[in-house]
């Protein structure tokens, strides 16, 4: 320690104490000289004994120095002060290798951030990798809901999960006291909270007992509590209204709690019990007992659905059981974007790491000459090669600093962007982000500072110096690496650019697709009615009366409800026996999409009836029942025959007389976005609504729609308002212009094509800059040659001709080996295109002419140089 | 010639200065180099600058002090003393060496007597 302080304090006092050494050894010098000259010596004599005895007073200034400071670190500085120094002179070429390695750790890292978040970092659950998912399968679902009597029954028979809870996410309506609040949240046997690990942050849980109790329990969540009941302790005991329901408050969530995961959960109610088998409608979620794998659990609980199907034949034929990891379902739908998305960012640092490597390689043999000589001059092997790593290794830093900077950018753009489409934890920005970036960077820079460095090793003293413009012996191999780099860095941006090409074609054909309503001036909202609407008539009048208060929202053209709100991804299906035709097969009827719409639907939906008419006020509850389908439904039902005047009903109507008259022909829509084609649709009049009596206890959702004359966003609020003039305690949900749903809508392939299209286009700036820096040096080294060649006689064109040749032989190899592998990884690509194949031609070609084209320009720009070259400056290259 | 002369053991080279250090009282290098010269009878190999970089060694360490005095020929030159942490570290390691020399003139008795 001590010794370290004195170097440190001699750091500061440089001049001074190489003053003092000076002094000293002269002094010594002196002495010693006149005990020679006392002992009878001359004075020549005594001068030269003197300074042999003393041995070489560089040498000792030197071992002095060595002592005295940080040999090593201050080598390295002087490195670095003699790279600052060069890249001041000519800042282009440092400055491109460390940009497109900073893209690169950039681009990895942020992406590295988002999969390390979701797929390594564990659920925020105590040992959340034993909890399971526990669905039920049918033939038609292989993740289905269950009933309760099933659910039990795993419970009583099962071994290998230690505990297992049901549950159902729902909404809810909390009203009383402010403005009423939708909130998502869960219904829940009383397990959840043992086999989570999960324990509230104030109050308790409940108990079997308490899932039936006379006044429901609930607890509330940290933030519902904090935002509505100013994190007041004395809420325990109060009560709420949920859904216009007293609830006694029990507890309070931790904070941060969210079931499923990253599904903000703000209320849990006990989940209802219902003494059916067929009657699917809550989920498992289950603790594997300790010591228990995944597969045998699913064995056993296989042997259990067995069971039943044998006990129960009419409820659970077909129907199984499948135990899914909690952490790889939260994670399994943006899984594979992440994986291609990281792949696509590595190969952008690996794109951004050759670049460097050619610069680094294409400088160092530049530089043959002046290493050479200064090896001449006595500088050791090692202190060169360590020159060369230090430069890369301070270029490296340099760009992993930059790139953290990006990453940090990116990550945060990263997790809003994909918030949006799934549900996602926070991304921040973490420490080992930053340590994967400076590794990153590191190791890059050793990568591409070694193939120089090595040059410099093995080449031999006499061959270093003898090598001049004319002789081109040594470096070859090293230029066979360089234009090795320049190859596969061509490859992998064409890959790049293939992928990104074909997800941008995919989403302008996507974007082209007619979705059927005209999207731009409308709102659409979500509601999700109370309890006290449960009966039809009431319904019915409260229906007429939010319609009549938005109708005199000030520049609205119509308004309507409806049961099926479009381009969510769900919706509601049913199935149907059509008169006239069998059904396909038995027990299955035929299925379409069921919409129940109210009056002017069809107008504020702005979908056009092609055949047949409108609902009108004749049809009245009391009329003759009708229905308008869609044209796939017609087309499917009834082709080449008028639909008009069918009749068809509901499979499930029990008494089997309620049949429906096609009364018109409403143009397709595609309901669940553009990325699904358009499937059968039924409309019923909500007046002739089929469903009277809705089953069990579950609030009714109707969506809202709102043609607007001018921009639908401003209306927002007086629409809001209007809803509220109706009652006062009906949350709405998701008020928004319908254009922005079905934005949102198509978030997941838009994120995909936004990210893959900015690698894609930084690879694209990074092989330019690499072909360019390769075609340049190319044409340096090449002076003497090519002076020559001028002198002879050669014309400047042959002179471009020759320069291009070399140079487009490469990158048409590049282009090539890149064509190949997107042809090998088509298949990775093509879960995320729409309406192209991922071999798609007119892509490939577009991707290759545009390569060329820039290929073209980077390797032309220093041939034109190299065809200006003054012969005789050439040949006094040195 | 230069091969007859031993070279300086690893190490002994501060112990020499210490004990000079310790014996003679404040020095300036060249009357260190001396000494040591004189007392080794000229059999020791080596350049009197290799003495500087010790010195600095053994001042970083605390086990010497310096400060700078006129020579007898009015010269500024550098005197260096022994520390009292120094003459711990010279008694510590003149035992140390005793001890070691002890054991390894015992392994020659013991090798000798032996076939």
């Amino acid at each position: 320690m001590r010794p370290f302080l004195a170097r440190l304090v001699a750091l500061f006092r440089r001049r001074r104490l190489d003053a003092d050494l000076s002094d000293e050894i002269a002094a010594h010098l002196e002495l010693a000289i006149a005990d020679h000259v006392a002992r009878g010596k001359s004075p020549e004599e005594a001068r030269r004994l003197a300074m042999r005895a003393f041995g070489g007073v560089l040498q000792t200034e030197e071992a002095y120095r060595d002592r005295q400071g940080f040999p090593l670190l201050e080598s390295m500085w002087q490195d670095v002060r003699y790279m600052a120094r060069t890249v001041r002179r000519s800042p282009a070429v440092p400055a491109i290798a460390v940009l497109t390695l900073a893209l690169g750790i950039g681009a990895t890292t942020s992406i590295y951030s988002v999969v390390e978040t979701l797929l390594i970092r564990p659920l925020p659950f105590p040992d959340a990798d034993r909890l399971v998912a526990v669905f039920a399968t049918s033939p038609t679902a292989p993740r289905d809901t269950t009933s309760f009597l099933d659910f039990s029954d795993w419970q009583r028979h099962t071994r290998t999960l230690a505990h297992i809870a049901a549950y159902r996410s729902d909404r809810f309506n909390i009203t009383g006291g402010g403005t009423p609040e939708p909130v998502r949240g869960l219904r829940t046997t009383h397990e959840l909270f043992t086999v989570l690990g999960v324990s509230p942050a104030i109050g308790r849980t409940f108990d079997r007992e308490e899932q039936h109790a006379a006044t429901p329990v609930a607890l509330i969540g940290h933030g519902l509590w904090a935002r509505r009941y100013g994190s007041d302790p004395q809420i325990l005991g109060t009560t709420i209204l949920v859904n216009e329901v007293s609830h006694l408050v029990i507890g309070v969530l931790p904070p941060g709690f969210e079931f499923p995961p990253y599904v903000p959960t703000d209320l849990i109610v006990p989940v209802p019990e219902r003494p059916s088998r067929s009657t699917g409608y809550i989920r498992g979620i289950a603790r594997l007992s300790p010591g228990t794998g995944l597969a045998v659990a699913q064995q056993e609980l296989d042997a259990i659905a067995r069971r039943l199907e044998d006990a129960f034949p009419s409820s659970n034929k077909g129907r199984g059981v499948s135990l899914v990891a909690l952490q790889e379902l939260a994670a399994e739908q943006v899984r594979v974007a992440l994986l291609v998305l990281l792949a696509a960012a590595f190969l952008v640092l690996l794109i951004g790491c050759a670049n460097v490597g050619n610069l680094v390689l294409a400088r160092g043999i530049a530089r043959q000459r002046e290493l050479a000589v200064r090896r001449a001059l006595g500088a050791g092997r090692r202190r060169l090669v360590r020159q060369l790593l230090t430069e890369s290794i301070a270029l490296a830093l340099v760009a992993a600093a930059l790139g953290s900077v990006l990453a940090f950018w990116g990550s945060a753009f990263l997790s809003r962007s994909l918030a949006q489409r799934f549900p996602l934890p926070d991304i921040a920005f973490s420490w080992t982000l930053l340590l994967v970036a400076s590794a990153l960077a590191l190791v890059s820079g050793l990568l591409s500072g070694l193939p120089p460095a090595l040059m410099v090793w093995r080449s031999g003293l006499n061959d270093a110096l003898k090598q001049d413009g004319r002789s081109q012996s040594a470096g070859i191999r090293e230029r066979r690496l360089g234009n090795l780099l320049i190859v596969g860095e061509t490859a992998l941006t064409v890959v790049l650019l293939i992928g990104a090409g074909l997800l941008v074609k995919s989403f302008v054909r996507l974007q082209q697709v007619d979705v059927g309503v005209n999207t731009r001036q409308a709102l659409t909202a979500n509601l999700v009615l109370s309890k006290r609407y449960q009966d039809h008539e009431r319904r019915e009048l409260f229906v007429r009366q939010l319609l009549e208060s938005v109708a005199e929202v000030p520049g609205l053209q119509d308004v309507a409800v409806h049961t099926d709100p479009p381009f969510l991804g769900g919706g509601s299906r049913e199935t149907f026996t059509v008169e006239g035709l069998d059904d396909p097969q038995p027990d299955h009827g035929h299925a379409a999409g069921f919409d129940v719409v109210s009056g002017r639907f069809f107008h504020a939906m702005g979908m056009p009836i092609t055949r047949g008419r409108d609902f009108e006020a004749q049809d009245t509850a009391t009329s003759p029942a009708v229905a308008i389908v869609n044209e796939t439904m017609a087309r499917r039902m009834w082709p080449g025959a008028d639909p008009i005047g069918k009749r068809m009903r509901l499979y499930y109507d029990k008494d089997r007389q309620h049949w429906l008259s096609i009364v018109g022909v409403v143009r397709d829509v595609r309901y669940r976005g553009r990325l699904m084609d358009p499937i059968p649709q039924v409309f019923v009049p909500s007046q002739q609504n089929p469903y009277k009596a809705l089953p069990y206890a579950q609030a009714p959702a109707l969506a809202l729609v709102v043609r607007t004359g001018s921009k639908p966003a401003d209306m927002i609020a007086a629409v809001q308002a209007a809803v509220w003039t109706a009652d006062k305690d009906q949350p709405v949900w998701n008020l928004q212009p319908m254009d922005q749903v079905l934005w949102e809508a198509a978030a997941a392939p838009r994120i995909y094509m936004a990210l893959l299209g900015t690698f894609a286009a930084i690879a694209l700036v990074i092989a330019t800059a690499g072909i360019y820096g390769l075609s340049a040096c190319a044409v340096v080294r090449r002076r003497q040659e090519l002076g020559i060649r001028l002198a002879l006689g050669a014309t400047p064109r042959q002179i471009i001709a020759l320069v291009l040749r070399h140079g487009m032989l490469l990158n048409l190899a590049g282009a090539v080996a890149g064509l190949a592998g997107s042809l090998a990884l088509a298949k990775v690509i093509s879960g995320f295109l729409f309406g192209i194949t991922a071999t798609d031609a007119p892509t490939f070609l577009a991707v290759l002419l545009l390569f060329a084209a820039v290929a073209f320009v980077a390797t032309y720009l220093p041939a034109r140089r190299a065809a200006a070259i003054d012969p005789g400056l050439a040949f006094r290259n040195d | 010639m230069a091969a007859e002369k031993s070279d300086v053991l690893h190490g002994t080279l501060d112990l020499m200065i210490l004990k000079t250090l310790d014996t003679l009282g404040p020095l300036h290098g060249y009357a260190i180099a001396r000494r040591i010269e004189q007392i080794s009878a000229d059999e020791l190999a080596i350049n009197q600058g290799t003495l500087y970089p010790a010195l600095l060694k053994l001042h970083q360490r605390g086990w010497i002090a310096t400060k700078w005095a006129a020579s007898s020929t009015g010269r500024r030159v550098k005197i260096y003393s022994i520390t009292r942490r120094g003459q711990k570290q010279l008694r510590a390691e003149e035992i140390d060496w005793h001890r070691a020399a002890g054991i390894l003139s015992r392994f020659f008795k013991l090798s000798k007597e032996l076939p």
